[in-house]
């Protein structure tokens, strides 16, 4: 495989990041639970958590050393064995799977709708995208057991986009999946497990992944 | 070419947060076991554009794991230290990519271009032991 592994300092065991789970040695597949975190900006995030903590680092640490990387044609350690060439190697995409169901929605797709209300596995899904920030997040979108259909109130704001369900005409804040005003309020949307990952990656995992088209 | 720079080479970036063992949970994650070092085989259908995607035949998980960088080449964060908001003005760019957390109303910020250095931040927050990975 074409990504690095982790080792623990207890047991030796050699730990895939993208299986979540141990590959050798003593808790050879014991998994790893996924939480969900957020990528966005420093800006972004504490607007929505003032209260944060940040991890601290030397002042000198503003650039990220792959940024070569990002931008250039490479993929991964020894270049690729097999491409799939159904999108750009390293198109990013926000990466989810439920039951047996990857399914890999572009950026570039995402740039241009935001909010895509999908069904994958029999789980209704929600993905949202803000494009200012890069952040992509998945949410169910069946709080309670009841399908919701999502759309953007007005224009896109970053954090404060909101967003509104057809059913109940509840608004919700896009970044947290929390509803803030209507019959729902006060009702949370439960985030989903994904990966923010480059498409020769996630495709190099998921060689069976679906990929969203509109 | 710098030490970092050519460990960019061999570093697939994603975006994950892994926690606690948890052998009898997340269950999905092996379905999508699917290592395939050795290739296809010849002739095997790769990818099919349209609706229907391309299931391959798994026969038995194979793990390949070879040297490239040793143990800790890439030095993980063991003892992680915090600053609050206004203490990080000064380092931290208002556009800079982080990692946001939120566990139990205990949320941490894990800036990217340091993440890029370090790879993995061993914490605790919320009370969970948690590895943040990049």
């Amino acid at each position: 495989m074409n990504a690095l592994v982790m080792y623990d300092h207890q047991t030796d065991t050699l730990w895939s990041q993208f299986l979540s789970k141990g590959v050798e040695g003593p808790l050879k597949d014991t998994n790893l639970e996924v939480v969900p975190a957020t990528q966005t900006t420093w800006q972004a995030w504490q607007e929505l958590h003032p209260d944060t903590k940040v991890l601290r680092k030397s002042n000198n640490v503003s650039t990220d050393s792959y940024v070569n990387y990002y931008e250039s044609g490479r993929a991964g350690v020894h270049g690729q064995f097999n491409p799939d060439d159904r999108l750009y190697a390293k198109e990013l995409v926000l990466g989810v799977s439920l039951g047996d169901r990857p399914k890999a929605y572009p950026f570039s797709l995402l740039t241009q709708e935001h909010v895509v209300n999908d069904t994958l596995a029999n789980e209704e899904v929600l993905i949202y995208f803000d494009a200012s920030t890069g952040t992509a997040l998945a949410f169910d979108r069946s709080p309670g057991d009841r399908p919701l259909t999502f759309s953007i109130e007005g224009e896109s704001d970053g954090v404060h986009t909101i967003l509104v369900d057809q059913e109940t005409g509840s608004r919700w804040t896009a970044f947290t999946g929390s509803a803030i005003d209507g019959e729902l309020k006060g009702s949370r949307l439960e985030r989903l497990p994904s990966h923010l990952s480059f498409w020769f990656a996630w495709s190099d995992w998921n060689p069976q992944s679906e990929i969203y088209s509109n | 070419m710098s030490l970092l720079a050519k460990i960019g080479v061999f570093f697939v970036a994603i975006l994950l947060v892994v926690s606690l063992l948890a052998p009898l949970l997340a269950p999905f994650f092996e379905e999508q076991v699917i290592p395939r070092l050795g290739g296809n085989p010849p002739g095997e259908a790769v990818a099919i554009n349209g609706d229907e995607a391309w299931k391959p035949e798994i026969t038995e998980p194979r793990y390949d794991i070879m040297t490239v960088l040793g143990y800790d080449a890439i030095p993980a964060i063991l003892d992680p230290e915090f600053a609050s908001v206004a203490e990080a003005e000064e380092w931290m760019a208002p556009s800079e990519q982080v990692i946001g957390l939120s566990i139990n109303g205990d949320n941490r910020a894990y800036s990217i271009p340091l993440l890029s250095r370090h790879e993995i931040v061993n914490d605790t927050v919320g009370g969970k032991p948690v590895a943040v990975t990049w």
